[in-house]
């Protein structure tokens, strides 16, 4: 007897009493805990797990400070070190963050030093069976292998899939290794979590990140949080949360399930998946039609709403009932709340982000709080907390298909501006690339591939079993190399285990085997490389608030795993390009000093203000974390005094110029050289006639009194500013602008000369000059360097100006379709074809009635394979499952507890428990994405390499999801597609 | 049981003189055993509810110097509230 | 001197599992044994509350008065913690306790009953603080070296408190007073008759 079930007699009811984890603990009972402790009997698991690393008392303890390797919040890890063992964790009570606080997966990372489970050695598979090798074996043969698959296909023949999981560093050096290598065929999670949100939300405004941050949440009035479940996913987040709660702000939760965030909420609206442009300009048409909006701040600050009028107009309150599901009353009430409370703030996650019109949904959001007046103020904002520790730095400096480090983009502009950084000749870059023919881009223009977007991690499977005639590249992928993503987060999972087995090549760096490892049929060819995790190696990370922190090295790498970064050198090395590659980076041993690595960073990542975070400001900020305010995240007192935590980006200028990081994006209301902002200057000065530029409204203290453009040398001379330049300034911006290369013309004819010069001299900016001088002068005028501009409600460059709602491609309402039907399929799109009216024209609801949506459980991350071979967390979750609706379960004839088969209309299908639970609505099933090992009802177990199997194991959702891509930037279409469930 | 057979202990040799019931006489021979060699002290621990039996724990006396508690409420006030 | 005592603002848990994960961490408790749990009513439904529990330290602790071979003993400061050396694992304090704290690891085969174990108060048992043999058996002893247990300080959002019950009860006080004086609880109900805190909506209801 225990106090779950005393609890269920006493309700009486069958299932009434029981909640999730009752429902996980009794149905592993059903299946025997032989099964569920993977391979040991109980008795050899106890022996072989328990009372490890022991606290010895009269053994030193050293004391390590870390990042929490899971979620975006940056919570800071305490580690107690014996003799280079871990013994003990200790709260971060500190943390201007976290204030010691864990969720039950930062309260487990200790467990990383047991290194149970985890992948020891190289391996390759020899024939259906792993077969351990040596470090030097395994570059040797797979650097033979890929250098001959670039010889004969090219370089776009591999797909390099980097990590949100990597340091600053690692992942930067991912993102160049993958240049050097000549190829754009690069990607990292942040396509599948965010993507749609940092090509919305920067096309809206300027940078694509969370504007205000976690802590800051303490000053809102309103909190409306639209597929985001952060009780599970950002636990620590809701520390802030429910302090801005008990501050007296009212909480939203709008999701087609009742959450664990919900339960806290003072509202909850539920959604039907996939219609949150259609739910948004509802709440709009009440903040219209009431007069609720902000007509200052729009007037100053935004452009284009009057075109948002119209589209709202076509949304009165029956046709978003009628999409949405939501009652009229409901959708009222959420928009008088959002406007009587301000400022209120708007929290989103992948429920907004997953669906082909996911760069869409997200400026709708964005939209909403614009008229509100709720971006660049204390309280408000558009909170958007990412998935992974260092997605927010990845997608910044890292591995990204579509751009290089620090959104620069893939033009020839971009490049030199990078090889100038990388002190690499231009030239000798562009002949690492495949420059023997051009191929058509989604724009109709042709163009060499090093300037065109890579095939991204959604549609890498499409790389490789594609028809390559219908590819934008020179050739199928041959090889696949995964530093740090897990494949069973990636959806069309049967596809998956088919494009696998065709690849040459599968080579996987990582802490552990991974899904990817298990799921297809491969008997050669398959290399495991034991990668060590950021606990084992040290760096900078960024939070999703932009913070960045550095963490200290716990312990040493376990077994014979080694950093990214190592790895990275080792190819390098056996490719040829190490010298290049590491021109400015110290080398000791085989390790490429972090260090140097941050600071190449710094002196090339302009655009988005990581210049001013050296190593030494991080370390300081580490030591000195106590003096931060837990609100502002200002340092009070101290050597850091008036410096925000972490030097939240953008952090402009060189570190010498000690700016104090921007807390909150946009904010007006402090001088910019005080972390104050307005809207960027991205879009041009004026649209239709019309004046994109910010009118009567500028950051305090500026020096001009109204909007202006982004900054050049040009502008600078023109407002007399130039002078202020330091000599040693001037240098640099002469070599930038390409003066200096060519002195002899001088002699010839100076005046020529001077006008050449100063046309060039002209044209370098904010952007690209390396001195931060042209940054400095200007925030020493109180400007911002990047201009001051209107938000645009209207991106003219996307193929929906206005966002509008599109019903998912497989979508339960078919009768929808003709009125909000999807785009025309493209030829070409990131070098793939890219389907949608060719899926939507087939009405699947018939048979597939249900939506099918997936999410984040608390004790596991990712696709998992960290998190279920963690004994402490995964004895908390121990079987895959899928929420289903009582009502939906009793049509189906499913009881609660048993098997069923999920199947989604591409056939695939996954095997699973049911729990009948009315956290979800009727018509709508859930399951968690963090399972693999199974594959359509069978434990792949036996294809681990011996002592890997993950404690935990169960079917990967994404075995059952199906196509679907955002039409800006690929984001897979998860958070809304269907499905038919079965008992098994 | 045991309450009777403690004072039978106590008073082992006495009883050998007042040989007269056959109950007494069984009892007297077991304790005429015990007494030849088959005596095993019977240590029990003699519980009373509520009274512990185990070990000291060294925790008890540090924790009632006092000084220990002071640093306990001194850790609340610093990591228990928001901050 | 005032007793030690857990307080589970229901208020601030989300239900994360970062106390039992952060007790499994400190204390290295086998696979089928967590010594704190997280219990929710009304799952998924309109009310869904979460609270943590583990052993209460009660004042008057019912598993002490059932106890066949008297292993309890409580600190001075009202901690409940027992000596598993005497412990026969009979079981009948989980029978007495009215929380479901007494746990019994497998041993050998599945059910199988060992020595009783349970929460601490990370107080550890009567052997030399810190040792370990004091660590094999019961885990850590922070309260020895001046430390609360690791499932309040850990906790992810500060509902779960321990420490004298006098300044738990004073942080709690605070917080009621401060949600007190919020839209949260009377004005909201005021200016929003019967729409708070709903989770079905109503085309659920008419389906």
């Amino acid at each position: 007897m225990d106090i779950r079930t005393a609890e269920k007699k006493g309700s009486n009811e069958t299932t009434a009493g029981m909640d999730r984890r009752d429902f996980m603990r009794r149905s592993g009972l059903l299946i025997g805990s032989g099964a569920l402790l993977g391979l040991l009997p109980p008795i050899a698991m106890a022996a072989a797990e328990d009372k490890q690393n022991i606290p010895q008392p009269e053994v030193k303890t050293e004391f390590r400070r870390s990042i929490c390797p899971h979620c975006s919040v940056g919570c800071g890890v305490i580690a107690e070190i014996q003799n280079g063992v871990w013994t003990g964790q200790e709260p971060d009570f500190e943390s201007p963050i976290n204030l010691g606080a864990h969720c039950t997966k930062g309260a487990s990372v200790r467990f990383h030093g047991m290194g149970s489970r985890r992948l020891k050695y190289p391996t390759k598979l020899v024939d259906g069976a792993w077969t351990r090798i040596s470090w030097d074996q395994a570059i040797e043969e797979i650097g033979d292998r890929l250098l001959k698959i670039r010889e004969t296909s090219g370089p776009d023949a591999v797909f390099w899939c980097g990590s949100s999981k990597a340091s600053n560093e690692g992942a930067y050096l991912q993102r160049k290794f993958a240049a050097f290598w000549g190829s754009n065929n690069c990607d990292h999670q942040a396509r599948i979590c965010h993507s749609t949100t940092v090509a919305g939300v920067a096309n809206t405004w300027g940078y694509g990140a969370m504007t205000n941050s976690y802590n800051d949440m303490h000053n809102c009035k309103a909190m409306l949080f639209i597929g985001s479940n952060a009780a599970e996913a950002h636990p620590v987040a809701m520390q802030h949360v429910l302090r801005g709660k008990e501050n007296g702000a009212k909480m939203i939760v709008v999701d087609p399930r009742f959450t664990r965030t919900a339960a806290h909420a003072h509202l909850y609206v539920r959604l039907r998946p996939g219609t949150d442009i259609a739910f948004t300009w509802g709440l709009l048409w009440h903040i219209f039609e009431n007069g609720w909006e902000d007509k200052q701040y729009i007037a100053q600050r935004v452009w284009g709403m009057d075109r948002i009028r119209e589209e709202v107009a076509k949304w009165p309150p029956q046709e978003v009932e009628n999409v949405t599901g939501v009652p009229r009353e409901k959708v009222f009430q959420v928009a008088k709340i959002m406007a009587e409370n301000r400022p209120g703030t708007i929290v989103w996650c992948m429920g907004g982000t997953q669906h082909h019109i996911g760069s869409s949904i997200v400026r709708a959001y964005c939209v909403l709080q614009l008229a509100l007046g709720n971006i660049g103020v204390a309280g408000g904002g558009a909170n958007i907390f990412r998935g992974h520790d260092n997605v927010q730095g990845a997608t910044d400096v890292g591995p990204n298909c579509e751009s290089l480090p620090g959104y620069y983009g893939l033009s020839e502009g971009a490049w030199k501006h990078w090889c100038r950084v990388w002190e690499v000749d231009y030239e000798w870059l562009k002949a690492r690339f495949d420059n023997s023919r051009q191929y058509p881009t989604v724009e109709g223009k042709d163009m060499y591939p090093m300037f065109v977007p890579g095939i991204p991690v959604s549609r890498w499977i499409d790389g490789v079993l594609e028809n390559p005639d219908n590819l934008a590249q020179s050739s199928n992928f041959r090889a696949v190399f995964f530093q740090g993503h897990a494949c069973n987060s990636q959806t069309r999972g049967v596809e998956m285990k088919k494009a696998l087995e065709k690849l040459e090549l599968v080579v996987i760096s990582d802490p552990f085997p991974t899904h990817m490892a298990v799921m297809s049929d491969r008997r050669n060819d398959t290399y495991l490389l034991p990668t060590c995790t950021q606990l084992e190696t040290y760096g900078s990370v960024t939070a999703s608030n932009r913070s960045l922190q550095w963490r200290e090295k716990l312990i040493d790498p376990m077994f014979e795993a080694l950093p990214d970064h190592v790895i990275m050198y080792k190819f390098a090395k056996k490719f040829g390009f190490a010298d290049q590659l590491f021109k400015n980076i110290k080398i000791n041993g085989e390790e490429p000093l972090i260090e140097d690595l941050l600071r190449e960073i710094n002196r090339g990542t302009w655009t988005i203000g990581y210049t001013g975070q050296s190593p030494e400001r991080l370390r300081l900020h580490a030591q000195y974390r106590s003096t931060f305010n837990t609100t502002t995240l200002r340092a009070e007192g101290g050597p850091c005094d008036g410096e925000y935590y972490g030097l939240p980006w953008p952090c402009w200028g060189t570190p010498e110029m000690k700016h104090p990081g921007t807390p909150i994006l946009y904010d007006p209301s402090k001088p910019v050289a005080k972390g104050g902002l307005v809207f960027r200057a991205n879009f041009g000065v004026e649209r239709d006639g019309e004046n994109l530029l910010a009118e009567g409204t500028w950051s305090k203290g500026s020096a001009i009194e109204d909007g202006y453009p982004e900054f050049t040398y040009q502008i600078l001379a023109e407002l007399g500013w130039e002078k202020e330049l330091t000599e040693a300034e001037m240098a640099v911006i002469r070599k930038v602008s390409g003066t200096r290369d060519a002195p002899e013309t001088q002699s010839e004819g100076p005046g020529e000369a001077q006008a050449h010069s100063s046309d060039s001299l002209n044209k370098v900016d904010w952007k690209t000059d390396l001195s931060g001088g042209i940054q400095r002068v200007v925030i020493q005028h109180g400007c911002a360097p990047f201009g001051n501009a209107k938000a645009r409600c209207v991106v003219w460059t996307f193929p929906d100006g206005v966002p509008l709602h599109r019903e998912p491609l497989y979508t339960p309402r078919y009768d929808l379709v003709e009125k909000y039907r999807t785009y025309d399929d493209r030829k070409v799109f990131w070098r793939v074809p890219t389907r949608y009216w060719s899926i939507q024209s087939t009405d699947h609801s018939k048979k597939y009635p249900l939506a099918f949506i997936s999410g984040r459980l608390v004790e596991y991350e990712g696709g998992g394979a960290e998190t279920r071979s963690n004994a402490w967390l995964a004895k908390l979750q121990r079987d895959m499952f899928a929420e289903i609706n009582p009502v939906d379960a009793g049509n189906a004839g499913i009881q609660d507890g048993r098997y069923i088969w999920l199947e989604g209309p591409e056939g695939g299908r996954i095997k699973v428990r049911a729990m009948v639970t009315e956290r979800v609505g009727v018509g709508v099933v859930w399951t968690p994405f963090h399972f693999g090992g199974w594959f359509q009802g069978k434990d792949l177990k036996d294809k681990y390499p011996p002592g890997t199997v993950p404690y935990v194991r169960g079917e990967a959702c994404n075995t059952a999801t199906t196509y679907g891509y955002d039409v800006v930037t690929q984001m897979q279409e998860t958070k809304a597609t269907l499905c038919r469930i079965y008992p098994a | 049981m045991q309450s009777l057979l403690r004072p039978a202990i106590n008073k082992g040799t006495d009883t050998m003189k007042i040989i007269r019931s056959a109950g007494i006489g069984i009892i007297a021979g077991l304790i005429a055993s015990v007494a030849v060699g088959c005596y095993r002290s019977p240590n029990t621990t003699w519980y009373e509810p509520h009274d512990y039996k185990g070990a000291d724990d060294p925790l008890l006396s540090k924790l009632e110097q006092g000084g220990l508690h002071a640093q306990l409420d001194e850790r609340v006030r610093a990591v228990q509230t928001d901050r | 001197m005032a007793r030690m005592k857990f307080l589970c603002d229901v208020e601030r848990c989300i239900e994360c599992n970062a106390c039992v994960t952060a007790c499994n961490n400190e204390h290295d408790v086998p696979w089928d044994i967590n010594r704190r749990h997280v219990v929710t009513i009304n799952d998924g439904k309109r009310g869904e509350k979460s609270i943590s529990v583990a052993c209460m330290h009660c004042t008057d602790a019912p598993c002490a008065a059932v106890c066949p071979v008297d292993c309890f003993y409580t600190t001075v400061d009202g901690i409940v913690l027992h000596d598993k050396d005497l412990c026969i694992g009979c079981g009948y304090c989980f029978y007495a306790c009215p929380f479901g704290a007494p746990q019994y690891p497998e041993q050998q085969a599945f059910n199988v009953r060992g020595k009783m174990d349970k929460c601490t108060f990370c107080a550890g048992g009567p052997l030399p603080d810190n040792s370990p043999e004091e660590y094999r058996k019961y885990g850590r002893n922070r309260i020895a070296e001046g430390k609360l247990p690791l499932c309040a300080e850990m906790c992810s959002t500060k509902a779960l408190l321990a420490g004298d019950g006098t300044l738990v009860s004073d942080i709690y006080r605070k917080r009621v007073m401060k949600r007190g004086g919020s839209m949260d609880f009377w004005r909201w109900e005021a200016a929003y008759p019967g729409q708070g805190n709903e989770n079905r909506s109503e085309n659920d209801k008419e389906k």
